[in-house]
């Protein structure tokens, strides 16, 4: 009633002031006022006073897992209005000022600084431009409140009902869904895992295989001792029945390592890095050795880099990560650094290069051979640097690092190993041979090396590294090698006369784009060795090899070791570090292998189900997916679907997910994991920075109550399964794993008292914590539980590190002289003898210790001979983190399609315009997209964005306790899209299944049942190698 | 019944708990008279009973001698410089095209579908392999002489003293005449959009535009119904913020301050060589400024 | 006197009776009703019931308002060949003429009602004057033109208002109503009239053509955002455009009417009025050819992008189709073309589609140059009114076909004296 008198009062008020102005016409007083005031200002209304300021007991500090980057983060927390289901709400997420990751180039502020003054900020807005209340994270990370709030996320433990990938599902309690996990559901028939258990140590079937293989015991008695515990006694060397359970992880790998590995014991172990980068990162620990830290990826120290090549990787969007790689290489090149990027594509970092290489792909390694050519052939090389045959000789040139170029290689030995001292009776095993003053020396007794030999001694003949790969360089002509890479001599040439222009401050930074091919392995030893010729490792404004973190797995808790722990053994069904030749099967079936096996590869997670749809070399019995969905990121979607249905292949599948995704909707069970902003977890970025640091995640919300953290699971699970590792007594120290902060926040003590111990957060700072904590979580959050996790005395240093989302060293160590301060100190290998003394399982040819360049074959050694003219590449979207934030519509809204891009002229010739559907097929399957039309990317070469096409999160409606899920909303009140290719910025969001799935074009190989195309050596399926052709749809 | 307080009351309890100023600042090691005389004349000036330059003459002397080196006196200025004129300046060679910023403007300002405050537009030029793209991010411009301005009948969008043009969504009649006069896009009409549906807990929250709080999202209530655009994120810059496009942009191509201060990091850029401002023909005087 | 007393009751039966007036009262209404429920789905819902979007932020109700404030002024400005100009040729339909001009500025303003993201402030745009606003000057000018044209049109029915005092009936109630005390007629108040109807036309001319119709033209022309409003000649062409669509209105309307009221039709000042129209469209159509001739020449990316948006894209029916083909080229043959330059029938329909070709006009105003991006690069902008908005203007109009339906039958807007004569 009052309102309504208050609306009529205001409405007489008003029809008054009507009557008036209508009635003296012109009301004069407001515009007289105006001109004489000003015409554009106005003040009295429109603005007030609340600016919803926080402190810090409204921030609390931790990790981004938006895409695999890892990022600091700080997240500003309100109330909400506190009807829905979550403990508070995520006001806006920042970067962590504290930390280097997020402040390029102004730098971290103090990690002493208090927190209350850190989140009040130090900066000074109006003059500098920076109030350093928060730091910088990427768009995807930006969107992490809706990864966090999505309505569509799975709210409760799912039990499948009806047939796999139904869409039905009903609720069970946590203790139901543990139950059958661990004892077998008799409705679903599904075993229990506790009879999948069956293990046994290496040691013991080995020895006793051994006495049957020497007749001294009867396989008969061998088969009754061991047929409950292992796969199958024929094949002892597959390990124990355990490993029948398959495990891929995509995140939290060391706390699943720790219960895979030594608690449940199982070999079937994976993660995502065996579609991630595995063939760089096989490459690149291949190129370096005689260190005791692996070199697994290439980095430059861009700050101070003056020619940095970019080969294959997109640090501007995607790497690892763009937060901190994207305002360092802006500002160099705003300093002077000349940037080439070699990327079929004109990718966006391409878009800042002063030289931009379109090389044909897959043909990298050719490219690499013609610089490495022109470097010798110039004699551009740093030949001081590629003489030092061992660290003194370096250390004499002030050279951190030396390489194996003068090293000699035994080429009468059919394995080609490096030639040893004791070969010819100058010195042990151990030592190389170099020749020095035409004199063969013990490698580490000679201060210098020739870099060329080509010889006999003792009989052997010999050759040095550097000699072969010279050699290999010159097999082709530059001509030769530029007409395979589809680039300009000119441009080659002028790319190795730069690179090799600037003395150490040169560097090249690759990843994915020249590895996850087929021939990735030799294309990435081959850019690596480019590096080698220059040296610039460890050197300032070099390659950095960095990545110092304070310890957190040891010094005050030793968290990784499982006291009685088992030792998982045998032939992973991926066949990953697992020579055919050695391998009961060889014995049987001989050359060629049904599929191909991995001797160096540590990781190989995409033909783990199309080889237990094969039951190659053995079947699996029980899947566990955490994070990770093989049917989108894993080659050829549709055939890992295939086995995931088939409860013959696969008899207990369980998954550990936030939403209902592609693979997920396949499981018989779904445990709702927390998202990264609800829980404690553990991964880091990549080495790419000079400074030492360590992360940590810690919740800061809880969105639904009936979820749990994976790891809460893990627990629960292992004490049904009274594995070790679990309960009271968990861990060495006798300490006890009840909940995931027994581990997480022992591992912060950890963190906390490396080196110089952090000081104690001060009353007032534990009080901040607390409070915090209490408005984030709420009865979540259990303070004196979490106490229990450390000793008394550890808790304030803890809170400190807990405060500050991590613990980071000051800026202003990184250097020691011209060389980074956190180095890698070894050698680099031009020579890989490891490789050279291995053989493929197909005809069991040897591989080369020298890379290669090679067409993209089968698993046969045939070349590829596609009948589809156009070769598909595909990449990062700029705004979608793998296959993990589609649930976010400010993400959809800058992009929601994977279009296809394309050069006018072949676009021309199919009479394809932008924006018009086609579809895309490569002889097995035929998909539908958009395409872009651009001449951002080379003749003959298509290529997309990966990331889009996801079916999981909602898109297909699932039905739960008989209800279905609701549509997922539209948006636009509209029926027009305002939206062509590159023209999004309407504000409306796509749809979450938009575009296409590309990993479904995976080129299969003919030779394989139902298997992509792989690298042998590296280990990745060639991702990049696809062969479509495309039509008007 | 209680005694009725009185107005002496409280002040005899207020000056019995508060400590005698006189003895106060007889302990002071400075000239207290020095500090309560300019007390007094300093309320003069903001009463605007006296001229601030008259002020400062009258105490430059005696403040130079009381407190020497630690004594600086701000320049004179006049009123209008005095104050702060924000504006923003966008180095497009540095802009790697990667709308963090959009997505931190969505984040920050919690705006419905169909509405964000900043875009980037991307555009190519050229011919396989000579090839570029411009990104070109576009937050309001915060123009001297706003096109949206001039044409609002009813002057809801207005420059404020600071140079942020602020919509006032309580009194703006949702002509959207604004949004057509608009020459650089930067408007939009809240159609009273949201992400609820899929995005738990987005209409709890909202951002206090022009440091007005408005709470929880509900339908026909401000500013749906309104126009909204680019505020400089004003809630941010007094709390001591910068932008939160600024604070996030990955290229490190933002820069934000006071245009104002000669010295600050924006005015100098604004001064590069390389500066130009978008559709400058059309003379809106625009204060996101670019660099080339 | 008496006779009319006599008569007048009559004459209301007669009407009341006619089953035509029934229908159409009847579909008025209903249409009325439709509208209204569409009218209140879009107040409760907001203009999420429209094809709106910030894009493309005016659509059909900014192109009926448009027209009807059109259609408001080229009738008022006709009113003023008689009342001023002393065109009596025209006096038959020069109170009508005045009627519709205040008829269509409440239907043009309803539009703008409904186009207001929030209607329920419109006030403010009374109380709050932004004097650097075309558009707030404008809702000033719309008030004091309104209220010109009230009083106009009451000094201009004041004798028959007086007249039909004695009548019984609603008219006559109506009628003692507004007269209020001031009931004598005579020679001098006559003079008194008249003379005030010059002064309050002499003043409405300037008023109409700069404030209102040229005025509503500036609100487009001065946005220099948009290539292909801001020209010069643009409110020109929207005044002339005015008196084109006025013209044809009062034409079709007078037509209309004394057809079905069954009186003999004025032929000599239909065809004159109808080559009137024509005048007008060829002045109309002159400036609008300079005018995208100049915009052609002018090679400026978006004005010429605009250009071919209405021209030739997607869009270009409603130019070539409705504005050039049946709102000009169609009437222009049937005025000039013997057979039909004095068939009524012929003028009625060249009206009417004259009429429609300015809807066509005000269409291809508003909607393509938002089509186009406002800032190259932005995403282009798409837009054909919902069915809710074609159901808001048709509710819109009728409710001002009813207003002047029922004026029309309460308000002697009709030359009385005349269909004395003619009926005696
Ligand atoms: N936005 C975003 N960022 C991400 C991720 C994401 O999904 N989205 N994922 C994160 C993860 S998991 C990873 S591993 C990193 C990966 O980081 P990057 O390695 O930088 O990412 P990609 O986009 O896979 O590949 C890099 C480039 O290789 C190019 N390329 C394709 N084929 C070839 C070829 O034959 N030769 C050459 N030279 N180049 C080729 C592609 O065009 C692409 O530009 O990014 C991380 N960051
Ligand atoms: N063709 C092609 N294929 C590629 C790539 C490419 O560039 N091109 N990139 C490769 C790279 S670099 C990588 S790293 C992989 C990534 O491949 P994946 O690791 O499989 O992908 P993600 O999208 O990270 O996560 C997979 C699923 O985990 C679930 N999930 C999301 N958040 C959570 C959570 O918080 N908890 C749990 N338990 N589950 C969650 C979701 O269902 C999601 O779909 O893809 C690879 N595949
Ligand atoms: S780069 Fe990855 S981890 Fe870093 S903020 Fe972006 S999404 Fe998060
Ligand atoms: S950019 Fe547009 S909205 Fe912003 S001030 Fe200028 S005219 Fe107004
Ligand atoms: S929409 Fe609002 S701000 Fe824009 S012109 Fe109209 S009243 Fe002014
Ligand atoms: S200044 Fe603030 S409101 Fe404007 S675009 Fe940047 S983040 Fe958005
Ligand atoms: S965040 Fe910075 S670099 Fe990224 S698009 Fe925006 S302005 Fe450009
Ligand atoms: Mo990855």
């Amino acid at each position: 009633m009052e309102n309504k008198s208050m609306n009529r009062r205001k409405f007489l008020k008003a029809l008054g002031a009507f009557g008036a102005v209508a009635a003296i016409g012109p009301a004069f007083i407001g515009p007289v006022k105006q001109v004489v005031n000003g015409v554009w200002i106005d003040d009295g209304h429109g603005y007030g006073t609340d600016f919803q300021d926080y402190g810090a007991e409204n921030v609390i500090f931790t990790t981004c897992e938006q895409c695999n980057t890892y990022c600091t983060i700080k997240a500003y927390i309100t109330d909400g209005n506190k009807q829905g289901p979550y403990t508070s709400i995520i006001r806006k997420i920042a970067g962590n000022q504290y930390s280097p990751l997020n402040m390029v180039p102004y730098g971290a502020i103090a990690y002493g600084t208090a927190v209350d003054d850190a989140v009040k900020g130090t900066g000074d807005v109006k003059r500098f431009g920076r109030g350093n209340r928060g730091g910088r994270i990427c768009l995807k990370g930006q969107a992490g409140i809706q990864t966090a709030y999505d309505a569509y996320r799975v709210k409760n433990p799912l039990k499948r009902v009806g047939p796999r990938g139904s869409g039905k599902w009903k609720t069970v309690s946590w203790e139901q869904a543990y139950d059958e996990i661990v004892n077998g559901s008799k409705d679903l028939n599904t075993p229990g895992l506790k009879d999948l258990m069956a293990y046994v140590p290496e040691e013991e079937v080995m020895s006793d295989w051994e006495k049957v293989t020497n007749k001294e015991m009867e396989f008969e008695a061998f088969d009754n001792k061991y047929k409950d515990k292992l796969i199958n006694t024929n094949h002892p060397d597959f390990g124990p029945k355990v490993n029948q359970v398959a495990f891929m992880v995509g995140d939290r790998r060391d706390f699943m390592e720790r219960f895979i590995l030594q608690s449940v014991g199982s070999k079937n172990y994976y993660h995502h890095g065996g579609i991630c980068g595995i063939s760089s990162v096989t490459g690149n620990v291949r190129s370096y050795s005689a260190s005791e830290k692996k070199k697994k990826r290439q980095y430059a120290d861009i700050e101070n880099t003056l020619f940095l090549i970019v080969w294959g990787t997109n640090p501007m969007v995607a790497n690892k990560g763009p937060t901190w790689l994207a305002p360092k290489l802006t500002n160099a090149i705003e300093n002077g650094m000349q940037m080439a990027v070699i990327d079929p594509r004109l990718s966006k970092t391409a878009e800042k290069a002063h030289m931009w290489l379109p090389v044909k792909p897959g043909t990298d390694g050719a490219l690499a051979l013609a610089i490495g050519r022109t470097i010798i052939e110039k004699e551009w090389y740093d030949e001081t640097y590629l003489t030092n045959p061992n660290k003194k000789a370096a250390e004499v040139d002030g050279e951190p690092t030396w390489s194996d170029a003068t090293h000699l290689v035994n080429l009468s030995d059919p394995k080609k190993p490096k030639l040893r001292a004791s070969d010819i009776g100058i010195g042990t095993e151990e030592q190389f041979v170099v020749i020095q003053n035409g004199k063969p020396v013990p490698h580490d007794q000679a201060d210098t090396g020739s870099l060329l030999y080509d010889g006999k001694l003792k009989g052997l003949k010999v050759k040095t590294a550097f000699q072969l790969y010279k050699e290999r360089t010159m097999e082709q002509t530059i001509d030769e090698y530029a007409a395979i890479t589809t680039l300009p001599k000119e441009q080659i040439v002028q790319l190795a006369k730069r690179f090799t222009s600037y003395g150490k401050r040169a560097a090249i930074m690759a990843y994915r784009g020249p590895a996850m091919h087929e021939n990735g392995y030799y294309t990435q030893r081959l850019i690596a060795m480019l590096n080698h010729l220059i040296g610039s490792y460890d050197w300032k404004g070099g390659n950095i090899t960095t990545g110092a973190f304070y310890k957190e797995f040891t010094g005050k808790y030793d968290l990784l070791t499982v006291p009685n722990g088992k030792k998982a053994w045998g032939i992973p069904i991926g066949r990953y570090q697992s020579k055919y030749e050695a391998s009961t099967l060889f014995a049987k079936d001989g050359y060629p292998a049904k599929r191909p096996w991995f001797p160096y590869s540590g990781q190989t997670i995409g033909d783990v189900l199309p080889s237990a749809l094969e039951k190659y070399p053995y079947a699996i019995k029980a899947l566990v997916t955490h994070r990770m969905s093989p049917v989108l990121s894993a080659p050829n979607g549709q055939i890992q679907e295939q086995a995931l249905r088939d409860q013959d292949i696969i008899q207990l599948y369980v998954a550990s997910d936030v939403q209902i995704g592609d693979t997920s909707k396949y499981a018989d069970f779904i445990l709702p994991d927390t998202t990264y902003l609800e829980r404690w977890g553990r991964e880091a970025i990549y080495p790419n920075i000079t400074t030492k640091l360590a992360s940590v995640y810690q919740p800061v919300t809880r969105v639904f109550p009936n979820i749990r953290s994976f790891e809460n699971s893990v627990i629960e699970i292992a004490k049904m399964l009274q594995l070790p590792g679990y309960g009271d007594n968990a861990f060495p120290d006798g300490s006890a794993l009840h909940i995931e902060e027994d581990f997480y926040i022992k591992r912060v003590a950890n963190i906390a008292f490396d080196e110089k111990p952090v000081p104690n957060a001060s009353s007032r700072e534990m009080a901040i914590f607390e409070k915090a904590r209490k408005n984030a979580l709420g009865k979540y959050f259990d303070l004196e539980r979490w106490k229990k996790a450390v000793k008394p005395d550890e808790w304030a240093k803890v809170v400190y590190v807990l405060n500050r989302g991590g613990r980071f060293e000051e800026a202003g160590n990184e250097y020691v002289g011209n060389h980074v301060k956190y180095s890698y100190g070894g050698q680099a290998d031009f020579y890989d003898e490891g490789v050279a003394g291995g053989k493929n399982s197909f005809n069991g040819k040897p591989f080369e210790g020298i890379p290669i360049f090679e067409e993209i074959k089968t698993f046969n050694r045939k070349p590829i001979n596609s009948k589809q003219p156009f070769q598909y590449i595909n990449w990062k979207a700029r705004n979608i983190g793998t296959y993990r934030n589609i649930s976010s519509a400010w993400l959809r809204e800058v992009r929601s399609d994977n279009y296809i891009w394309m050069n006018p002229s072949d676009a021309r010739k199919r009479n394809i315009k932008t924006g018009d559907t086609v579809s895309i097929f490569n002889g097995n399957i035929e998909l539908k997209g958009t395409v872009y039309v651009t001449n951002g990317i080379a003749p003959g070469v298509i290529g997309s964005a990966y990331n889009m096409g996801q079916q999981g999160y909602g898109v297909t409606q699932q039905t739960v306790d008989g209800k279905k899920d609701k549509a997922l909303p539209t948006y636009n009140h509209t029926p027009f899209t305002f939206k062509t290719p590159m023209h999004e910025e309407a504000g409306y969001p796509g749809g979450r299944g938009e575009g296409f799935v590309v990993n479904k074009l995976t080129e299969l190989d003919p030779v394989v049942k139902n298997g992509a195309i792989y690298d042998e050596i590296g280990g990745s399926p060639g991702q990049l190698d696809m062969f479509v052709d495309i039509k008007k749809a | 019944m209680l005694k009725q307080l009185l107005e002496k009351d409280w002040n005899n309890m207020v000056d019995a708990a508060l400590p005698n100023p006189d003895e106060e600042l007889n302990q002071s090691p400075y000239n207290s008279n020095l500090g309560l005389s300019m007390a007094e004349d300093a309320k003069k000036v903001v009463n605007g009973k006296l001229d601030i330059e008259v002020f400062h003459k009258k105490y430059h002397a005696s403040l130079t001698s009381e407190f020497g080196d630690l004594f600086t006196q701000a320049p004179v200025e006049s009123k209008k410089e005095n104050g702060v004129k924000w504006g923003m300046v966008i180095d497009l060679r540095k802009c790697v095209g990667c709308d963090s910023c959009t997505v931190a403007c969505k984040a920050e300002n919690r705006t419905p579908p169909g509405i964000s405050y900043n875009v980037v537009l991307e555009e190519e030029i050229g011919e396989f392999p000579n090839v570029a793209k411009v990104n070109l991010p576009m937050p309001c411009m915060h123009c001297d002489n706003p096109p949206c301005v001039q044409v609002c009948p009813v002057r809801a969008t207005f420059k404020l003293d600071n140079g942020i043009v602020t919509i006032d969504n309580d009194r703006c009649i949702g002509c959207r005449y604004c949004i057509v006069a608009c020459p650089y896009g930067a408007r939009s009409y809240d159609f009273g959009e949201s992400y609820e549906d899929e995005m738990l807990g987005f209409n709890d929250v909202s951002s206090p535009e022009y440091g007005i709080e408005r709470g929880e999202r509900k339908p026909k209530k401000t500013p749906i119904g309104t126009v909204r655009k680019c505020n400089f994120c004003m809630h941010r810059l007094e709390r001591g913020e910068e932008p939160a496009c600024v604070e996030t942009c990955i290229g490190d191509a933002r820069f934000f301050g006071d245009l104002n201060d000669p010295n600050s990091t924006v005015s100098k850029l604004a001064n590069s060589p390389r500066a130009f401002r978008l559709k400058s023909e059309l003379g809106a005087g625009p204060n996101v400024i670019y660099l080339k | 006197m008496q006779g009319i007393a006599k008569q007048e009751p009559l004459k209301e039966n007669s009407k009341a009776s006619n089953p035509l007036f029934k229908w159409w009262i009847g579909i008025l209404l209903v249409l009325f009703a439709i509208g209204g429920y569409f009218i209140i789905e879009r107040l409760i819902l907001g203009l999420t019931t429209t094809n709106l979007s910030s894009i493309t932020p005016w659509g059909a109700w900014i192109a009926f308002y448009i027209f009807f404030v059109g259609l408001s002024a080229g009738s008022f400005l006709l009113s003023t060949l008689i009342f001023v100009f002393g065109m009596d040729q025209y006096e038959r339909v020069g109170k009508m003429a005045l009627f519709t001009a205040v008829v269509c500025m409440i239907i043009a303003l309803t539009f703008v009602l409904m186009d207001l993201g929030r209607p329920e402030r419109f006030m403010n745009a009374l109380i709050h004057w932004n004097v650097t606003s075309i558009l707030a000057w404008e809702i000033h000018f719309y008030v004091v033109y309104i209220s010109l044209l009230v009083a106009e049109l009451y000094i201009a029915m004041r004798e028959d208002l007086v007249r039909l005092t004695k009548v019984d009936s609603i008219r006559g109630k109506i009628a003692r109503m507004l007269t209020f005390k001031n009931s004598t007629i005579n020679e001098h108040t006559k003079k008194r009239d008249h003379r005030w109807m010059k002064i309050l036309g002499t003043i409405g001319i300037p008023l109409a053509i700069l404030g209102v119709h040229g005025g509503t033209g500036a609100i487009f022309a001065v946005v220099s955002a948009r290539a292909s409003w801001n020209t010069g000649i643009f409110p020109i062409i929207f005044v002339v455009s005015a008196m084109v669509s006025g013209t044809a209105l009062l034409l079709a309307i007078y037509i209309i009417k004394t057809k079905v009221t069954g009186k003999e039709i004025d032929q000599g000042m239909v065809v004159s009025l109808a080559k009137m129209m024509i005048a007008f469209l060829f002045i109309d159509l002159l400036l609008q050819f300079y005018e995208y001739l100049v915009g052609l020449y002018g090679l400026e990316h978006s004005h010429l992008q605009s250009l071919g948006t209405m021209m030739g894209s997607s869009y270009s029916w409603s130019f070539w189709g409705v504005q050039m083909f049946l709102g000009a080229v169609v009437p222009i043959f049937l005025v000039f073309y013997k057979k039909t330059a004095t068939n009524i029938n012929a003028l009625l329909i060249a009206g009417i589609l004259v009429v429609i070709g300015i809807i066509g006009v005000r269409f291809n105003i508003v909607v393509p140059s938002q089509i186009v991006p406002v800032f190259e690069g932005r995403p282009a902008g798409n837009y054909f009114p919902t069915f809710n908005e074609w159901m808001v203007s048709i509710g819109i109009v009728a409710m001002g076909l009813l207003i002047f339906t029922i004026g029309d039958r309460l308000l002697p807007l009709e030359d009385t004296q005349h269909a004395e004569k003619l009926e005696g």
